[in-house]
């Protein structure tokens, strides 16, 4: 869950004013040609995916569409998806905005500890969590109980964000509520609140757009969503016009979502003059409703966690036996690693020219390019696939279909978003004013690239490759339709297992791939502790 | 001997001139300022020095050399022996103060004794380990003046260093880096818009307004003799009241005053502009020999008050501004009489009555 870095970093204090960075506009370079073509073209294969549902809808004309748009399916569809999809949002909302404020702003004992436990499942591909459901308790399905594991398993989403935003907002905006004659609740419902907002409203798209993207764990619950029937009337139905038009009406859920979002931030900004808040602010008392609250947390951590690894644990020492034909964990791991490492790399190099573009030579053309490489966030997975699969079948005779390169090329769209994020932070590490002073040092320019640049960016870099590393190896949907013919990944293998009920067999995959997802996570989080505007805050 | 001659050069982004025919020399192991506005194109000024910009027209010459001449020459910045200090200090945030000190030597040189003798001089010695976010606005600035000058260059130039300080530090630090400057014997050019900055620390001052310097003097001779009333305005506070020249002085409300300078009357009387400064407005009790005023404002700063007096005659400037050192025996309200002492600066007036240059 990917976007949880993301935006954890969209909300952390703003940077400092980039030392020595020239007053921008007067004196803007020249934009060099070879960079902006570079930019223009990630750009246009990033949009390739929208641009293909557009175009054959477009050809398929509005008499073919119709049929397939409005039965009683979509309706059934829709009413489902942006119903669980409500639910699940609001109920992470006020999971994980009053998780964030127990462990930030009161005195909950073992708040460490529970900062950690509760982040954790963030990490647990989604499917693998209703798998741990499932498998334990197999009556579970249907709304309620999506409903269930889905906030248990996204509501760090929201946590992260809000819990980044608590520690930065300037507590004395409370004291200054309380000191106008404010209780603690209205405190917290017009101060508190007012500051976490955007942070929140953040975490919550990001939590509608994993539940309109999501397949593998509806799947495995039963519960039929726009990507599940998507799915099946690709694989199973062979239906590519149908799959066409529900993936339209998806995509259009999504960009709602996302332009919602930027509605709601366009008004207000949260200012603090003075820099960052040093001041640690006093721990509200939690008194008499103490013991409530931990119970609270024992119960969250407990079913977001606690099932899903309890379940993983227990069938890898119950083991099992299958009929399927055993493919070594070893070489499953080995696909997994491979094929994230190189989207990870495509990825985080396709982003360097735009992240370039919009540091250093800001314009309004390096701004549409940036933008619109975010629209690819409103593209679930599946349909990224799906439009790949199509564009390979009918202008290429299924030139690549089901190849490395096809398979590398959709992970590299899908995240690229992320890695743009962490690319464009790292390339802000290093102001032209650095390179300027150095040079006037007596420095070379390749000197100065070498000894000042690269330094300063590689973090941030290493970074981007990390995130779009760790989104892969837990990645399932696209997977499933691009993996080349006898690969198998962790994912699809775990797949394969639970699919035919050999929980057993299924078991090891799910707990290697959370490993391996582990060590970028750990690295990831190090590099954001690191970003100047922490370490000056901690200086 | 000059270390920086500039000729005639032009500068614009887009449609915006920002420099229109800039003419500038500094001497070898001056300090000289370079005051204006904001928005003058000061920094810009010292980025075409720096070599980080190119000019559009005119020369820049560097001990001799030609390093910007559009058409002719060009030398990069890292050939220039030039020093930069940017406005932040602009550490290198992911070296050390050693590090950071030494980036511009050579390999072997890096971990010398240069290092060291340079971390003695701005009494940090012990602090060469830390990272630049460890340091204090104040040891920044002072590291980023010693990286500049660890290459011995032959001209270091200063982009406000103290803007971005406290108030309370900036003295000091103001004081140690033309100790510094002095000790390395460099020549150095700092840009500034603040007027008491450049006229306490600089040798020479250039002020710099619409694109071109319009007077660059001494830091007295541009206080006493400056060039017009803006320059007048710009260093330094002052009352600018109308008068008649005649022989050599100058008639006003105040009575007939010397006039200091070049400022002799042509044939017959002319029309002027007076420049006289606060601390030459002198107040003495009422109902003795001056102007007739009352007190309208003080403002006490310790080491003098600045005394605004309501003039009750006609002058030309119904508020006059007086410096006063020691006790001011004068209430707000209370009756004064004011004189004015000393040589001041006039300007004829043109006949259209709107331009004013100075005295011939």
């Amino acid at each position: 869950m990917s976007a949880t870095v993301l935006r954890e970093h969209e909300s952390a204090p703003p940077l400092p004013p980039n030392p020595g960075a020239p007053p921008a506009p007067a004196r803007r370079r020249a934009t060099p040609r070879l960079l902006l073509a570079a930019g223009v073209l990630a750009a246009l294969v990033l949009l390739l995916p929208l641009a293909f549902l557009i175009l054959q809808a477009a050809q398929d004309g509005w008499s073919a569409l119709h049929p397939l748009l409005f039965r009683s399916l979509t309706a059934t569809l829709l009413w489902n998806t942006v119903s669980l999809t409500a639910v699940v949002t609001v109920l992470c909302a006020v999971i994980g905005t009053l998780a964030a404020w127990c462990v930030e702003r009161t005195d909950l004992p073992g708040r460490r500890i529970w900062a950690v436990l509760v982040v954790i499942p963030v990490g647990i591909p989604d499917f693998v969590t209703s798998f741990g459901w499932k498998s334990i308790f197999p009556s579970l399905g249907g709304f309620w109980g999506a409903a269930l594991v889905m906030s248990l398993a996204v509501y760090p989403l929201v946590y992260l964000p809000v819990a980044a935003s608590l520690r930065s907002a300037d507590p004395a905006q409370e004291e200054v509520a309380r000191s106008l004659g404010l209780g603690r609740v209205r405190t917290f419902w017009r101060v508190t609140l007012a500051q976490v907002k955007v942070a929140a409203l953040g975490g919550c798209v990001l939590v509608a757009l994993v539940m309109l993207a999501e397949y593998g764990a509806f799947e495995i619950l039963g519960f039929r969503t726009f990507t599940t029937e998507i799915y099946t009337e690709f694989l199973t139905g062979f239906n590519g016009p149908a799959a066409c038009a529900l993936s339209l009406v998806l995509v259009v859920l999504s960009i709602f979502v996302l332009t919602g979002e930027g509605l709601s931030r366009g008004r207000g900004r949260q200012a603090r003059t003075g820099g960052l808040a040093a001041r640690v602010p006093r721990p509200h008392r939690l008194g008499r409703s103490k013991l409530a609250v931990l119970a609270g947390f024992f119960a969250l951590v407990g079913l977001a966690l606690g099932v899903p690894v309890g379940a993983i644990v227990y069938w890898m020492l119950h083991g099992g036996t299958s009929t399927l034909p055993s493919v070594s964990i070893l070489s499953a791991a080995w696909h997994t690693v491979f094929y994230a490492a190189a989207a990870g790399l495509v990825a985080t190099l396709a982003a360097l020219p735009i992240a370039i573009l919009s540091v250093r030579h800001p314009g309004r053309m390096s701004s549409v390019l940036e933008r619109s490489t975010y629209l690819v966030l409103a593209v679930p997975g599946l349909v990224v696939a799906l439009a790949l699969t199509y564009v390979s079948e009918r202008y290429a005779a299924g030139f690549l279909y089901q190849s490395t390169a096809m398979l590398i090329l959709a992970y590299a769209i899908m995240f690229f978003p992320l890695a743009l994020v962490a690319v464009r932070a790292s390339v802000a590490q290093a102001p032209p004013g650095l390179e300027e002073v150095g040079r006037s040092l007596g420095r070379s320019r390749l000197e100065v690239l070498w000894r000042l640049t690269m330094p300063l960016v590689a973090p941030g870099l290493a970074a981007a490759f990390c995130l779009v590393f760790l989104e892969v190896v837990t990645e399932l949907t696209a997977t499933l339709v691009l993996i080349p013919t006898g690969a198998q990944t962790l994912a699809t293998q775990f797949w394969a297992f639970q699919s035919n009920i050999s929980y057993g067999q299924a078991a090891p995959y799910a707990g290697l791939m959370i490993l391996i997802a582990a060590i970028p996570s750990y690295v990831l989080g190090r590099w954001f502790d690191r970003l100047p505007s922490r370490a000056q805050a901690s200086a | 001997m000059t270390e920086l001659a500039i000729t005639d050069l032009h500068k614009s982004f887009g449609t915006n001139a920002v420099l229109t025919g800039v003419d500038l020399t500094v001497p070898t192991g001056s300090l000289t300022a370079i005051l204006g506005p904001s928005g003058s194109g000061k920094t810009t000024l010292l980025r075409l020095i720096a070599g980080f910009e190119r000019i559009d027209r005119g020369t820049i010459t560097l001990g001799g050399t030609v390093v910007d001449a559009p058409g002719s020459a060009w030398v990069a910045s890292e050939r220039r022996r030039i020093g930069y200090v940017p406005q932040e200090g602009s550490l290198f945030p992911h070296l050390t103060v050693r590090k950071n000190i030494g980036f511009g030597l050579p390999r072997g040189a890096r971990d010398g004794g240069r290092v060291d003798e340079l971390l003695e001089l701005i009494g940090m010695a012990g602090l060469g380990g830390r990272y630049p976010h460890q340091l204090s606005g104040g040891q920044q600035q002072r590291v980023a003046l010693v990286r500049a000058l660890a290459t011995r260059p032959d001209l270091v130039l200063l982009d406000e260093p103290f803007s971005a300080l406290d108030p309370s530090l900036r003295a000091g630090v103001r004081a140690d880096v033309r100790r510094l400057l002095r000790a390395a014997g460099a020549t150095a050019l700092l840009v500034t818009h603040d007027q008491d900055e450049a006229l306490s620390l600089a040798d020479r001052v250039a002020v710099i307004r619409y694109g071109r310097v319009c007077q660059c003097d001494t830091p007295q001779g541009l206080y006493d003799d400056p060039t017009d009333t803006e320059v007048a305005g710009f260093v330094g506070e002052a009352n600018l009241v109308p008068g008649v020249l005649v022989n050599g002085s100058v008639r006003t409300a105040f009575g007939e005053l010397p006039c200091h300078c070049r400022a002799a009357a042509r044939n017959g009387a002319s029309d002027a502009v007076v420049l006289i400064r606060p601390e030459q407005v002198k107040l003495c009790p009422a109902g003795q020999a001056g102007l007739c005023g009352r007190v309208l404002e003080r403002e006490y700063h310790g080491h003098d008050s600045v005394i605004r007096v309501q003039s009750e005659e006609e002058t030309g400037a119904s508020v006059i501004l007086a410096r006063i050192s020691g006790q001011v025996p004068y209430a707000v309200g209370c009756p004064v009489a004011v004189t004015v002492e000393g040589p001041v600066v006039a300007w004829c007036v043109e006949p259209d009555g709107s331009q004013v240059r100075r005295a011939p």
